[in-house]
């Protein structure tokens, strides 16, 4: 099954060409990094294919839908139910305690009550039981993206974007994070597209998508992950 | 949504605050400022019309000139007038009186009428003296018209038929010439004879002018003081709304050179001020709601930008933009329900207080009208809806993708 198939991508800001026609086809249960240097189209791709920003030329189709061409309510309601989002920074709402904060895409189509008994085993999975009612300033940089990737995990999404979701933690914060994102993959089956500027992070994906100026510079297999995990 | 609304305002406590004490502030200065002016207006009005009814009728004065001597002189001499004559025809007394009454009781939008007879008099007792007004009524009809019977503060009106030259006399009046009940003081006409009267009875309507210059008798008495039996000087007359006496008055004064004068043509300068009040009135509550819509907007729109991010990852978590957008005119929208529910009570609380404050000779008037109320609510709560629309807006048109992108 496919969960991202990508056409000749484009995507320009100007005249400058941040994607020059990318394709890449990412199956269901994959867990794919995303590397290359600064300013080489990491991010763009991401919002790209996410939907998230708009393409110049080219198509995506996730999970068999023309992300790019749906009317908005459609595109509001996949993401609510089969994408979740992380990003560098937490994006928590400050006025929410943790719970409430996971519970928010739940909230959305008044499914929170049901969800309340998985959010619960998050907190508890991610080791951040205790923070249960704190608000997103009383806890530390790590806690937070673990309710980050807690809130994009709530709906048991079919992809998880994450963009350098461990960029601003510390080693062990980032190893718990890139833990999580393995067992998800691993347990739910859920397709991880991971952005890291750490070698070492991308070597725990089942596959590397190098870019380097708005091109795949190489798109490998990780034999040590066991390619055949998909 | 809501939940998230209302703990985006509990989380700014002082600003949600000053807008709630804005609010309720403007929808309670609304309420009491409307109230106590509506009040006087209403009182005001009462003590015109319980004095003069909502229509008077009286006979016309006239200015003389060449046209209106016209016909006067015998039919076909040409008259030359050295100086053209001038001066005023007055005819002091109603000559169509009967027929007035009489047509009256056909129209539909008269509740009742009755007659007066009116002069000025001298009255005396010992070395005391002064001109009052001397008015002839009819005490059964009277209290259909007016509620001058109201303001008899010792003895009634009827008392007035029960005998000849009994008179009601204003409190203050009565004061002046040192006299008291039972007493008997002295009119006299304007041809110099003097007519004894008792008083049987005091008036007191807390007017001043009234208590200090009016005397009440039935309209036989006047007549008899004024030697002019049968006439009267005037017919008041009671509608059934008092607001449309003017196009009552122009109907009655069809076909006929009587004057025929509305309550609120009658005391012009009252309307104009009424008017004058109602303008200052709106002039300031339009500018306080405008200063405290002016903050709301202010605060809400300070709100959305520092939101930004949250606002982003909201809409990547499946919030759509309407939603967004109802986030913030949720905001408004408490603030200004619960804002305007604070005015409603502090406004009842300030006209419940108001009206018992002594104002000389009676408590203060306070309109209590629903409407009042419903339109200091509602004007609060439009005004902060519209306030909270552009920053609401903002919100909902805010690209996520341009947020993530300035602050990753
Ligand atoms: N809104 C924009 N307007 C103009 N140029 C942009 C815009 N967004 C990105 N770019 C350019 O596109 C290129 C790719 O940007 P992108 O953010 O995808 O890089 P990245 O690989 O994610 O880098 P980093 O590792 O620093 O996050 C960069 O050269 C950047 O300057
Ligand atoms: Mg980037």
């Amino acid at each position: 099954m496919v969960a991202i198939e990508a056409g000749n991508v484009v995507k320009a800001f100007g005249d400058f060409i941040a994607l020059k026609s990318i394709s890449l086809t990412i199956a269901k249960g994959e867990f794919v990094a995303i590397t290359g240097k600064s300013g080489s189209g990491k991010s763009t791709l991401f919002y790209s294919l996410s939907g998230l920003d708009s393409i110049d030329s080219g198509t995506v189709m996730m999970l068999g839908y023309a992300i790019h061409s749906l009317p908005e309510d459609e595109v509001h309601r996949i993401r609510n139910t089969k994408m979740g989002f992380v990003f560098q920074f937490h994006y928590l709402i400050s006025e929410l305690t943790t719970l409430e904060n996971i519970l928010m895409p739940a909230k959305k189509i008044k499914m929170h009550k049901e969800k309340m008994q998985y959010a619960l085993y998050l907190l508890d999975y991610f080791d951040i039981q205790h923070c249960k009612d704190k608000l997103p300033s009383q806890m530390s940089g790590g806690e937070r993206q673990r309710v980050a990737v807690a809130r994009a995990l709530i709906m048991n999404p079919d992809i998880i974007f994450a963009d350098e979701p461990t960029g601003n933690l510390d080693s062990i914060n980032s190893e718990a994070v890139m833990r999580i994102f393995k067992e998800v993959n691993k347990q739910n089956g859920t397709t991880v597209i991971l952005i890291t500027h750490d070698d070492e992070y991308a070597h725990m994906a089942g596959r590397q998508i190098h870019l380097k100026d708005g091109q795949i510079e190489y798109d490998v297999y990780n034999k040590a992950v066991s390619k055949k995990s998909y | 949504m809501f939940e998230l609304a209302i703990k985006y305002i509990l989380s700014r406590k002082v600003q949600s605050l000053l807008m709630l004490i804005g609010v309720a502030l403007g929808c309670g200065g609304y309420i009491i400022f409307t109230s106590v002016q509506l009040g006087f207006q209403t009182f005001m009005k009462e003590r015109l019309i319980e004095n003069n009814g909502h229509i008077t009728i009286e006979s016309r004065e006239e200015d003389i000139t060449r046209e209106s001597m016209e016909g006067v002189f015998f039919k076909g001499s040409t008259v030359y007038w050295i100086s053209g004559p001038s001066g005023r025809r007055s005819n002091e007394y109603l000559q169509s009186a009967w027929h007035w009454q009489k047509r009256l009781a056909d129209i539909p939008f008269v509740v009742a009428s009755t007659k007066r007879i009116e002069a000025q008099v001298t009255c005396a007792r010992g070395a005391f003296y002064r001109s009052v007004t001397l008015r002839g009524v009819d005490p059964f009809y009277e209290p259909k018209v007016t509620n001058i019977a109201e303001d008899i503060v010792v003895g009634n009106m009827n008392m007035l038929n029960s005998g000849n030259n009994l008179v009601i006399v204003g409190v203050e009046l009565l004061n002046f010439l040192g006299g008291k009940l039972n007493d008997t003081i002295t009119v006299v006409n304007s041809n110099g004879n003097v007519y004894p009267v008792k008083v049987v009875g005091i008036y007191s309507s807390g007017d001043r002018r009234n208590d200090r210059t009016l005397i009440l008798a039935s309209n036989t008495t006047v007549q008899n003081i004024l030697e002019s039996p049968g006439r009267i000087t005037k017919i008041v007359v009671k509608t059934v709304d008092a607001d449309r006496a003017s196009t009552f008055a122009r109907e009655l004064s069809q076909g006929t050179y009587d004057k025929v004068e509305s309550w609120d043509e009658a005391n012009i300068n009252f309307l104009s001020m009424t008017q004058q009040q109602s303008f200052i009135r709106n002039i300031t509550i339009f500018t306080f709601i405008l200063v405290v819509s002016f903050g709301i907007y202010n605060v809400l729109n300070m709100l959305v930008h520092q939101k930004q991010r949250e606002i982003a990852i909201l809409r990547s978590i499946g919030y759509t933009r309407n939603d967004t957008v109802v986030l913030f005119l949720l905001q408004g929208a408490i603030l200004s329900v619960v804002g305007g529910i604070i005015g409603i009570l502090i406004g009842y609380g300030a006209c419940s207080y108001i009206e018992t404050i002594k104002m000389p000779g009676r408590p203060m008037r306070v309109a209590w009208d629903v409407f009042i109320y419903l339109w200091g609510f509602m004007l609060v709560v439009i005004s902060a809806l519209f306030a909270s629309f552009l920053p609401a807006k903002t919100a909902g048109s805010l690209s996520p993708i341009e947020i993530i992108r300035r602050t990753e």
